[in-house]
């Protein structure tokens, strides 16, 4: 256990790599104890060190999607990521794939930050089918390209681990690297050559297994960098609060300030202190939404749920960014990139009777959306022969912490708002372009795809508001709020509409090295574009249409009833502000303080008034259907959503006070 | 055996800060030095724990217990998961083995979750030699060998923290053996001495984090098995605390009528004897007692209280020149109630009663060493169980007969 005396062989290319390890195969009087330690220097192109220097990815989550998009091309049914949260120290990322043979891993590592996938080159080293080299050996389609992800590693750490067995192989294969440090300028290496760099060392070793038949690759990422901890850590959120919480005590001391101390995310893993313990009192060292126990899958409805539940608070718009701390928010964003099954189910499986409205899109330019029957007892996908997602959610299970990830989306039990239309909306689209006649290095090929649109009165959280172009189930974009550009002045109705698409074949070439972003101008990207805003204006229309139906209605019922001047009022600030026949002023109440409770699905907005206490018999009309048009016309300016809850109520309750004592 | 102090050979004291960064921590990451070299791999030699006796140990008493276990609490649930609490050292000898021999012939799922401190520290350096990086590589692959074991839940986990951490409500250790839930089985199997600090020396102790083990399976509503492993010798008993078993002991045979007459009757120690002290056999029991007594009172302390009971009790020496027992292995059953502990426990003292029934069991001790060298058809069993438990933790198993020899 203390002894380091394994011979240690230092050798300069690949095939001596492999060479130097394979001797053991067949040399049966070789002890099977003797691990032989080869030790090289990694070497890679200019192109590759440029991609050190710069760094290629936004967030260290880009980091796992990466190693869990190649895990999914190795065909595993499982990855499990243990990010040692709230410490990020160290990460590891376990598979069930393919593993990946002595030759395969040594290849890897001498073409670190280049991909071996998706050519006759992955056809040979059995990464990819034998017959596709854009399918993965049990027939997924590629979604990964697995030196740029395992290069994505040097985002998180300079020093990793990978441990990989195939099946049927007698030994485990384990490498230990360390990549070099660059700095700008810095690139002309040790070896002088203008070629090659040194990008790190590597050892290679291999061990005996017992277990023949067992598959898969572990990744360590050790000594996880200050930089990538501190995000994870969400330190910015955490120094900011200390900062200001002690600035806001200095004032209380002093000037008596009511100032609000900036508050943590309502949800967070919480944080340590210098001696490796949690920080904070009792009770408030960690708040994540799951229960201590709970299933991994469980947990994560709950985390979903948590989201939902803000929208039923006084009005309401809930943000990852204000409910989640950095670690949390990565979770969503994981859980929204890599190809899952849904929360709540796919949208294409709905069945549409009892659940909304359903459209099919078309494709000519000025084409209208056609609804599809209510009678129709049958799924969407049926209705209209939708595939997505097809076989990419086979036996893919991620797991991360206590978390097991689903896509975050739901589309039943959608909260409602006061609108004309009570019930959501889906748009369902598919589109393929085969450019017959068009050479492929022009066209980039075929480009198929199956969408859809979701209209509800409201997105939650707000960062789901836009479009998210899924390439093989799979997508590093997360939402476009711009909706790819759409220059159509549609505010309202745009945040009210959740929209993805699914591309079965093409947009792939489009995508940009950090799969994060699409090259706009590449013929692909440029027709789902044009479909996607043709796709809106149907929505808008049909929207506008139903809505305004609802509205006729129930006007003329109400005819006679809305004698009232405020009321008037309220609905022509509603009308001027909000682009949208379908809405109408939501519903306020109001209640004393402390008194505020969500509840699910309520469409009331609610608002606490602490003066309610001291004048409890002041708020009967017309103060309250005053204070009630003045919320409503607040709603309608976008004034409140500005405001965190408690400010909306101590807003209102400046104004209650003023027109009751007007009134007195 | 498996064991975060074992591990701890290299002196791995030092703990990394894991707080706030301050930005020399930052600049260094950015731009300083690093030890520019990837890890090796470790050169395995055996260990006293990998002795037939400790086979013993794990079938007799680990296995043996896990095995009634489940039969006598089958009405309870029905068990598709063993839940599992332990410290696997680097070669997770102990998951492996219960892999085997419970959870496999029972497809039990085993989920566990275990201490090791040895891989912690990867700036720890024994010559140039990186030894924290050394020892998590190694149990790296370790993890990546028993979680493609078939029974292996893929969610188990090992944490590089000591155990002992697990006795603060505000550490990283304590959180992450919560967020588990509660265990069916808590292994604690040290290759110290449990004892060999006084209680409050350290923050948090030994003392503290079993009293965290209590709590945090006081949630739990079936019962549960606590296996622990200490050295028993003179050397790892804090002084003052071995004086106070002996106190205890004499106490309770002057006070009480029925441990008196057990004590004399099955341990051979009356009221007043010199000797007493100064035997290596009555010291154990004493101590034992005191010991056992201790784990009873964790259990009535609990409200609800929990019923515990020594199941069975294991012996041996490791020391060459101890020439008596000096390390006890201990299994505790431990039965939750829904009773109010005051009924039963005033918070002085366990009874009388209950000491009285730990003299007989503590009487009954299984003396392992000699059980072995008498039989000379269980000893080659052990080994031979040994050697591929020993095999499938990549152990070179060629010269392990020529070790034992030595």
């Amino acid at each position: 256990m203390d002894g380091f005396e394994h011979d240690v062989i230092e050798v300069k290319n690949e095939a001596d790599l492999i060479r130097s390890l394979q001797v053991k195969d067949g040399d049966d009087n070789k002890d099977d104890n003797d691990v032989i330690v080869v030790s090289t220097k990694l070497e890679t192109d200019e192109r590759v060190i440029a991609r050190i220097t710069d760094g290629i990815y936004r967030q260290p989550g880009s980091a796992l999607r990466e190693l869990i998009s190649n895990a999914y091309d190795a065909d595993a049914t499982e990855v499990v990521i243990k990010t040692n949260a709230p410490r990020f120290d160290r990460i590891e990322v376990r598979d069930n794939g393919q593993g990946m043979s002595l030759e395969t891993l040594t290849h890897l590592l001498f073409h670190i930050g280049g991909s071996s996938k998706r050519n006759a080159e992955g056809i040979e080293l059995g990464v990819t089918s034998k017959f596709n080299s854009s399918m993965s050996p049990n027939g997924r389609k590629l979604i990964g390209k697995i030196g740029i992800g395992l290069f994505s590693v040097s985002q998180l750490t300079r020093k990793f681990q990978i441990i990989t067995k195939t099946k049927g192989s007698p030994y485990r294969t384990i490498a230990t690297v360390v990549l070099k440090q660059y700095f700008d300028g810095d690139s002309t290496s040790e070896t002088g050559s203008d070629e090659k760099f040194e990008a790190g060392r590597v050892n290679v070793w291999r061990e005996r297994a017992e277990d023949i038949l067992s598959h898969g690759t572990t990744i360590v990422l050790n000594n996880i960098h200050v930089q990538a901890r501190d995000t994870l850590r969400s330190t910015n959120i955490w120094s900011f609060i200390d900062q200001e919480g002690q600035s806001s005590q200095d004032l209380l001391a002093g000037l008596e300030s009511t100032k609000d101390a900036p508050k943590p995310p309502k949800y967070h893993i919480g944080r340590l202190d210098s001696e490796g313990g949690y920080k904070g009192a009792d009770g408030s060292l960690y708040q994540v939404p799951w229960e201590p126990g709970d299933q991994p899958d469980v947990a994560f409805e709950k985390l979903v749920d948590s989201v939902w539940c803000e929208v039923n608070k006084a009005n309401s718009n809930p943000k990852l960014d204000v409910l989640f701390d950095n670690y949390l928010q990565m979770i969503w964003q994981l859980s929204l990139s890599v190809p899952l099954p849904y929360v709540g189910g796919h949208p294409f499986d709905l069945q549409l009777n009892g659940w909304g409205r359903g459209f099919l899109l078309s494709n000519k330019p000025r084409g209208a959306a056609e609804e599809i029957s209510l009678g129709d007892k049958r799924t969407v996908r049926d209705i209209l022969g939708l595939k997505n997602p097809g076989s990419s959610f086979d036996e893919f299970n991620v797991f991360v912490d206590d978390l097991k990830l689903a896509r975050p989306i739901r589309f039943k039990d959608l909260p409602a708002t006061k609108t004309s239309l009570t019930y959501p909306l889906l748009f369902l689209g598919k589109y393929r372009e085969e450019f017959k006649g068009h050479k492929r290095e022009f066209s980039g090929g075929t480009l198929d795809f199956e969408a859809y649109l979701l209209w509800t009165p409201k997105v939650a959280p707000t960062e789901h508001q836009g479009v998210l172009v899924r390439v093989y189930d799979a997508s590093g974009t997360l939402f476009d709020s711009t909706f790819m550009r759409y220059q159509v002045s549609e505010q309202t109705r745009l945040k009210q509409i959740v929209c993805e698409i699914f591309v079965s074949e093409g947009l792939d070439s489009a995508l940009n090295i950090d799969r994060e972003s699409f090259n706009i101008a590449h013929p692909h990207a440029v027709l789902i574009s044009r479909w996607l805003h043709n796709a809106l204006r149907q929505l808008a229309t049909a929207q506008k249409r139903l809505g305004k139906e609802v509205l006729d209605r129930n006007k003329l019922e109400e005819k006679g009833a809305i004698s009232n001047n405020i009321r008037q009022v309220v609905e022509r600030a509603w009308e001027r502000r909000v682009d949208d026949p379908a809405s109408s002023p939501p519903e306020i109440e109001f209640c004393n303080a402390g008194e505020l409770q969500s509840s699910l699905f309520n469409n009331a907005c609610r608002f606490e008034l602490a003066s309610l206490d001291k004048y409890p018999k002041r708020l009967t009309d017309p103060y309250k259907e005053k204070l009630v048009a003045i919320a409503q016309i607040l709603v309608a300016y976008g004034m409140l959503e500005a405001l965190s809850d408690s400010h909306q109520s101590e807003l209102l309750d400046a104004v209650f006070e003023i027109i009751t004592e007007l009134g007195e | 055996m498996s064991n975060y102090e074992c591990g701890d050979a290299a002196g791995l004291d030092d703990a990394e800060s894991e707080g706030e960064l301050d930005g020399a921590e930052l600049v260094d990451d950015l731009i300083g030095e690093y030890d520019y070299a990837p890890s090796l791999p470790v050169k395995k030699k055996f260990l006293p724990w990998h002795k037939p006796r400790k086979q013993y140990v794990r079938n007799m008493l680990w296995k043996r217990q896990i095995t009634f276990f489940l039969r006598d609490y089958k009405k309870l649930k029905e068990w598709t998961e063993l839940r599992y609490l332990g410290l696997p050292g680097e070669d997770f000898l102990d998951i492996r083995y219960f892999h085997e021999e419970i959870c496999k012939p029972s497809k039990l799922t085993l989920k566990f979750l275990g201490f090791n401190r040895s891989a912690k520290n990867l700036h720890s350096n024994v010559g140039n030699k990186n030894r924290g990086e050394i020892s998590q590589a190694n149990v790296n692959v370790s993890k990546h060998e028993v979680f493609s074991l078939e029974y292996v839940d893929s969610n188990s986990d090992v944490i590089l923290d000591d155990f002992k951490s697990i006795g603060s409500s505000t550490s990283f250790a304590w959180k992450q053996a919560v967020s588990f839930g509660s265990y069916d089985v808590v292994n604690l199997d040290l290759c110290n001495g449990f004892c060999i600090d006084l209680c409050g020396s350290h923050t948090p102790d030994n003392y503290d984090a079993l009293r965290s083990v209590f709590k945090l399976q006081a949630r739990r509503q079936e019962p549960w098995l606590l296996f622990l492993t200490t050295k028993v010798g003179r050397d790892d008993i804090h002084e003052k605390i071995l004086e106070s078993c002996f106190e205890s002991y004499e106490k309770c045979l002057k006070e009480c009528e029925d441990f008196q007459n057990e004590s004399a009757k099955k341990l051979g120690a009356h009221s007043g004897d010199c000797s007493f002290k100064e035997s290596d056999e009555h010291r154990n029991n004493a101590f034992l007692v005191g010991l056992c007594g201790w784990v009873l009172k964790l259990g009535l302390e609990l409200n609800p209280y929990s019923e515990v009971t020594v199941a069975d009790l294991f012996g041996y020496c490791v020391e060459p020149t101890s020439g008596a027992i000096d390390m006890v292995s201990l299994a505790f059953l431990i039965v939750p109630t829904y009773e109010d502990s005051v009924n039963v426990f005033n918070g002085c003292d366990v009874s009388c009663a209950l000491k009285v029934a730990l003299i007989d069991k503590i009487s009954c001790i299984k003396d392992v060493d000699k059980k072995l060298e008498n039989d000379r058809v269980i000893y080659d069993r052990m080994v031979e169980a040994t050697q591929q438990l020993l095999k499938s933790a990549r152990y070179d198993i060629d010269g392990y007969q020529e070790w034992l020899q030595e």
